[in-house]
C-alpha cells in the first residue's frame, strides 16, 4: 500500500494548520475553499457468457476508487491538493495504481508580474507538441510534474514560462533517477496587447516557441539484436522544441505548430535515432448558418517520454493533438482512433450549414447538416541502405521525406449528421458513419485482424413531455463483415428534471459468427442529482474495447455487475 | 527590473540548449561477453507470455538470444499467464497456462505481455515486472552478483503405462545468509509447436510456431518447500520428491528439470538450476 512521502504530510499540515493559525476576522474574508470530488466503485459478478469466473477476477469482486480535489485561495496566494485512492483500480485501470495518497499537492503565488508554482502542476506548451501534463479521471492518465513553475509577464502581451521537475509514475517515487528530470522554457507573444497600434486590429496575432529537454541518466544500454548482444550509446539529454502561430481576423482562424525531437531512441521507436518532427496545421471560418473547419497532421516519430523503457501511456512529456473526432454513441464508439505517435499523417474536414427556418427544407424550425471526413495513414518509410533492413535498432531506422504520405491507411471517418427540431417538444438527430478502422495498427495486433469496415446508423430522438419530462430514445445499427460482426443499440432514456433521471440500454452483436458470442450487453442506470452533487447506480454489461480521450487510448475488459458513482463539489 | 527577468531567463535558455545529446553513427557496437568458467551464479528469467501475444514471439527471442550469449549461466522459464494466454477461438484452442504460473502473474503486478522477472528482484521502480527491453540490462547485473548456493539436481524417469519422475534436489549454501529460504522446482518442455500470433509472419499468426521453455508444471507448489529458517554452510540440504506423475501429453525427451532457491519474505531467487529431465 502506498503513502505520500513525509514532505507531503508537512506540506498538508502547513495547508490545514495555516488557517486555524492565522484566525484574523480579514484572513476569514479573503479566504477560499473549494473543491470536488469524485467515486466509483463496483461489484463485479461472474458470467458464464462472458467467460468471467472467479479465477479471471482474481478474488476482487469489489473494486473502488476515487479522489478528492481541494484548493485553498488567500490573495494572491492559493494552494491545493489531491487525494486518490484506488482499493483497487476498476477494471480496466492499470493495476499499479493501487494504493492511497496525495500524488498531487501544490503551493503558488501570483502578481502582476510574476506566477510561482511549487509542487504539482499541469502546464501546457502551445498545442502541447513539445510539451503537456495533464490528467483525465476516465482515462487512467496522469502525468503531473512535481517541481518548479515560473511565469513572467514583462509586458502586456507578453509570457514566458519555465518549468522543471519529474513526473507522476503511479506511486512510485522518484530515487536513483528512474525517470527523467523534464525542464522546459516557453515564449508567449500576443501582438494585439504588446503593439498598441494594433490593439483595436480586427487582425489578431500571437505566437511563441519552447524548448524542453528531458535528462535521464544512462549513456550506455544493453539490447540484443538478431542473435547478438549489442551495447547502445544512450544520449542523457533529449532535446525537443516547436515554434507556432495563430492568426484570427473576423469568423476565420489559422493556427499552426511543428516540432522537432533530436535522436530520441526508446522502446517506442524500436531504439533507433532517428530525428522526430511534426507539424500541425488547423483553419476554421464561421459566419452565421455556416462553419467550416479543416486540420491536418504530419508526425514522424514524436513519442517523448521521461522513461525511455515506457511502452505505455505513462510518461509521455509531449501530447499528440488528433485529427479525427472520438464518437460518443455506443457503437460509433466501438472503433476511436488511436494517435501513432511513431508516424502517421492525417486529415479532417467539417463543414456544418444550418438551413434558416421557414425555408422548404429547414421548416418551421430550421435544420443543421454537419459533413464530416478524416484520415489517417502512414508516413512513407525506406531503409537507410540495401544492407540495413527497415526499424533495426541501433541504427537511424529508416528515411522519410516531409509530409510523405504512405500506402496503409490507419484510419478513416466519413459522417453525415442531421439535427432536425420538428416541433417545440420533439427533436431529432440523424447520423449515417462509415468507418475503416485497422484494427493491426491501432490495438498493435501485428496482422491478425486487418481493417474493420463498418457501416453504422444512429436516430436519437428527444420528446420534451413537459418542462419537468423528457424523454430520450437511441436507436443504432452498426453492419461489418470483419471483426465481431453486425450489432444493434438501444436505449431509453426519462428525466424527470431536475433530479432524477432512468435509463435501459442493450448491445446486442447479433452478427457475431460464433453463435455463442451474440451476446447482450444490457444495462440499466438510475441517478439522482442534488445541487452539485450527483449519484448514479447501475448494473449490466459492459462490452470490451478500447476508450479514447484526445487519441489517448486505454483497454477496458468486459465485465458484469453493480457500479456506483458519485460526483460532487462546492 | 524588467530587464533583470529577461536576462534571467535568457540565461535559462542558454542553459538549457546546451541539455541536448545529439549523438554520431555507430550508435551501437557489439558487445562481447567474456566467457568465466569460474562463475557459476544462474540467474532466472521469467518470461510472461501468451500465444495471443503480438510482441511475445520477440520477447521470446531476446530471452533466446540472452540464454544462448551467457550459456548455461541463464535459465528461462516462459510463463503462460495473463490475456493473451487465455484460450480463444481456433486456432489458440490450447491451454497452456499453469494455475502456479497464473498466481505469480496476479502476486507479482506482472499486468501485461510480454513482461519478465530476473531472479524476482525489484526493479528501480519498486516492481517487479520488467520490459522486455530492459532485459538484457538487468540480466548483465544480475550476473554479477555473487553466487550464494549451488543446487544440485538428479531426476531419474520411470518409464511406463504412467510415466513419473524421481526429483532430487541438493543446496549448499556458500555463505551464512539471513533470512529463510525456500525452494521450487518447476518442469518445462521445449518444442510445442502450437499457433502464436507473430506479426513476423505472412498471415499474422504462426500455425507452426514453436515454444521453449514453457512451464509445464510446478512440482512443490507456488511458493515451493521451505529449504531452511536459518542458513548453516557446512549443512547440504536436500529435497526429494519420487514419482512424480508426468501429463501424458509431454515429451520427456523435451522436458527440464529447474529447481531454484529463493528468500522468502522478498521472493529474490538467489540461485537456479535446470538440467534435462532424462538425465
Amino acid at each position: 500500500m502506498k503513502h505520500g512521502s513525509s514532505f507531503t504530510t508537512r506540506f498538508l499540515a502547513v495547508f490545514i494548520l495555516l488557517p486555524l493559525l492565522s484566525a484574523g476576522q480579514s484572513f476569514l474574508d479573503y479566504s477560499q475553499i473549494s473543491g470536488n470530488f469524485e467515486a466509483d466503485a463496483a461489484y463485479y459478478l461472474t458470467d458464464s457468457k462472458l467467460g468471467i469466473t472467479q479465477t479471471t477476477l482474481d478474488g476482487r469482486y469489489f473494486r473502488a476508487q476515487g479522489f478528492a480535489d481541494l484548493t485553498y485561495s488567500l490573495k494572491n496566494f492559493s494552494a491545493g491538493m489531491r487525494f486518490e485512492a484506488y482499493l483497487p483500480p476498476l477494471l480496466g485501470y492499470d493495476m499499479q495504481y493501487q494504493g492511497l495518497g496525495v500524488p498531487y499537492w501544490w503551493a503558488k503565488y501570483k502578481n502582476d508580474l510574476i506566477e510561482v508554482t511549487a509542487g504539482n502542476f499541469y502546464e501546457q506548451f502551445g498545442n502541447g507538441m513539445a510539451f503537456r501534463t495533464y490528467q483525465d479521471w476516465t482515462l487512467g492518465f496522469d502525468n503531473s510534474l512535481r517541481g518548479l513553475r515560473v511565469k513572467v509577464n514583462p509586458w502586456g502581451g507578453v509570457t514566458f514560462t519555465g518549468v522543471l521537475g519529474v513526473q507522476r509514475n503511479y506511486w512510485i517515487p522518484w530515487t536513483n533517477n528512474n525517470r527523467g528530470i523534464v525542464k522546459g522554457i516557453d515564449a508567449d507573444f500576443y501582438l494585439n496587447d504588446l503593439i498598441k497600434s494594433m490593439s483595436a486590429s480586427k487582425w489578431q496575432l500571437s505566437f511563441g516557441g519552447n524548448f524542453v529537454s528531458d535528462y535521464q541518466k544512462g549513456k550506455e544500454k544493453d539490447l540484443p539484436i538478431d542473435t547478438l548482444l549489442y551495447k547502445l550509446s544512450m544520449p542523457e539529454n533529449v532535446a525537443c522544441y516547436s515554434g507556432r502561430i495563430n492568426l484570427t481576423y473576423s469568423g476565420f482562424n489559422l493556427y499552426s505548430e511543428y516540432a522537432y525531437k533530436i535522436n530520441d531512441p526508446s522502446a517506442m521507436n524500436g531504439w533507433i535515432y532517428h530525428p522526430g518532427s511534426g507539424l500541425l496545421i488547423g483553419a476554421s471560418y464561421s459566419r452565421q448558418n455556416l462553419g467550416i473547419t479543416a486540420k491536418t497532421k504530419w508526425l514522424d516519430n514524436m513519442s517523448y517520454k521521461s522513461d525511455r523503457t515506457v511502452t505505455s501511456n505513462q510518461l509521455d512529456i509531449n501530447f499528440l493533438p488528433p485529427v479525427t473526432v472520438e464518437h460518443t454513441y455506443f457503437l460509433p464508439s466501438m472503433y476511436p482512433y488511436a494517435t501513432q505517435p511513431n508516424g502517421e499523417v492525417g486529415f479532417s474536414g467539417q463543414v456544418m450549414y444550418t438551413i434558416p427556418r421557414k425555408t422548404k427544407l429547414g421548416g418551421k424550425y430550421g435544420m443543421s447538416i454537419a459533413v464530416n471526413f478524416a484520415q489517417v495513414n502512414s508516413i512513407r518509410k525506406t531503409q537507410i541502405s540495401d544492407t540495413i533492413p527497415l526499424n533495426k535498432p541501433g541504427t537511424l531506422g529508416y528515411k522519410t521525406s516531409f509530409f510523405s504520405v504512405g500506402d496503409v491507411v490507419y484510419f478513416q471517418d466519413a459522417n453525415v449528421e442531421i439535427t432536425k427540431k420538428f416541433s417545440k417538444s420533439l427533436k431529432g438527430i440523424f447520423t449515417y458513419y462509415h468507418l475503416a478502422y485497422n484494427k493491426d495498427v491501432i490495438e498493435g495486433h501485428g496482422k491478425q485482424y486487418g481493417t474493420v469496415y463498418s457501416n453504422i446508423g444512429v436516430a436519437d430522438i428527444t420528446y420534451f413531455i413537459n418542462p419537468t419530462y423528457t424523454l430520450r430514445g437511441e436507436l443504432q445499427g452498426l453492419w461489418t463483415r470483419q471483426d465481431n460482426g453486425n450489432w444493434l443499440a438501444g436505449l431509453l432514456e426519462f428525466t424527470i428534471s431536475p433530479k432524477w433521471f432512468f435509463s435501459v440500454s442493450d448491445q446486442w452483436n447479433f452478427g457475431n459468427p460464433d453463435k455463442s458470442q451474440q451476446i447482450h450487453y444490457y444495462n440499466v442506470n438510475v441517478a439522482f442529482v442534488y445541487n452539485t452533487t450527483r449519484i448514479s447506480l447501475a448494473y449490466g454489461r459492459q462490452r470490451a474495447g478500447i476508450i479514447c480521450v484526445g487519441g489517448v487510448c486505454r483497454y477496458v475488459p468486459q465485465s458484469t455487475g453493480f457500479t456506483l458513482t458519485v460526483t460532487s463539489s462546492f | 527590473m524588467k530587464i533583470k527577468y529577461i536576462l534571467g531567463i535568457a540565461g535559462i535558455a542558454g542553459v538549457m540548449l546546451a541539455a541536448c545529446d545529439k549523438l554520431e553513427a555507430p550508435y551501437a557496437t557489439i558487445e562481447k561477453i567474456p566467457p568465466d568458467p569460474t562463475k557459476q551464479r544462474k540467474v532466472l528469467l521469467e518470461d510472461y507470455t501468451g500465444h495471443r501475444c503480438p510482441n511475445c514471439p520477440a520477447a521470446a527471442i531476446i530471452a533466446h538470444t540472452l540464454a544462448k550469449l551467457y550459456n548455461p549461466r541463464l535459465i528461462v522459464i516462459a510463463v503462460h499467464a495473463g490475456f493473451f494466454a487465455d484460450p480463444a477461438a481456433f486456432p489458440f484452442e490450447a491451454d497452456y497456462r499453469v494455475p502456479e504460473g497464473v498466481q505469480w502473474f496476479n502476486d507479482f503486478n506482472i499486468g501485461s505481455n510480454p513482461m519478465g522477472m530476473i531472479d524476482r528482484k525489484k526493479n528501480s521502480t519498486g516492481t517487479y515486472a520488467v520490459s522486455r527491453d530492459n532485459w538484457a540490462d538487468s540480466v548483465a547485473r544480475e550476473m554479477r552478483t555473487e553466487q550464494l548456493a549451488a543446487i544440485t539436481i538428479t531426476s531419474q524417469l520411470n518409464s511406463g503405462r504412467a510415466a513419473n519422475v524421481n526429483l532430487g534436489v541438493s543446496v549448499k549454501f556458500k555463505k551464512a545468509l539471513e533470512g529463510i529460504y525456500n525452494l521450487s522446482v518447476c518442469i518445462l518442455e521445449d518444442s510445442i509447436t502450437s499457433a502464436q500470433v507473430d506479426p513476423a509472419s505472412p498471415t499474422g499468426v504462426d500455425s507452426n510456431y514453436v515454444f521453449m521453455d514453457m512451464l509445464r508444471g510446478v512440482v512443490n507448489g507456488a511458493y515451493g518447500d521451505l529449504l531452511t529458517v536459518k542458513v548453516d554452510t557446512a549443512q547440504t540440504y536436500t529435497w526429494n520428491k519420487p514419482g512424480y506423475p508426468l501429463q501424458p501429453v509431454w515429451k520427456p525427451g523435451h522436458c527440464s528439470v529447474v529447481a531454484f532457491v529463493f528468500r522468502s519474505d522478498t521472493k529474490e531467487v538467489i540461485q537456479a538450476e535446470k538440467i534435462p529431465l532424462t538425465h
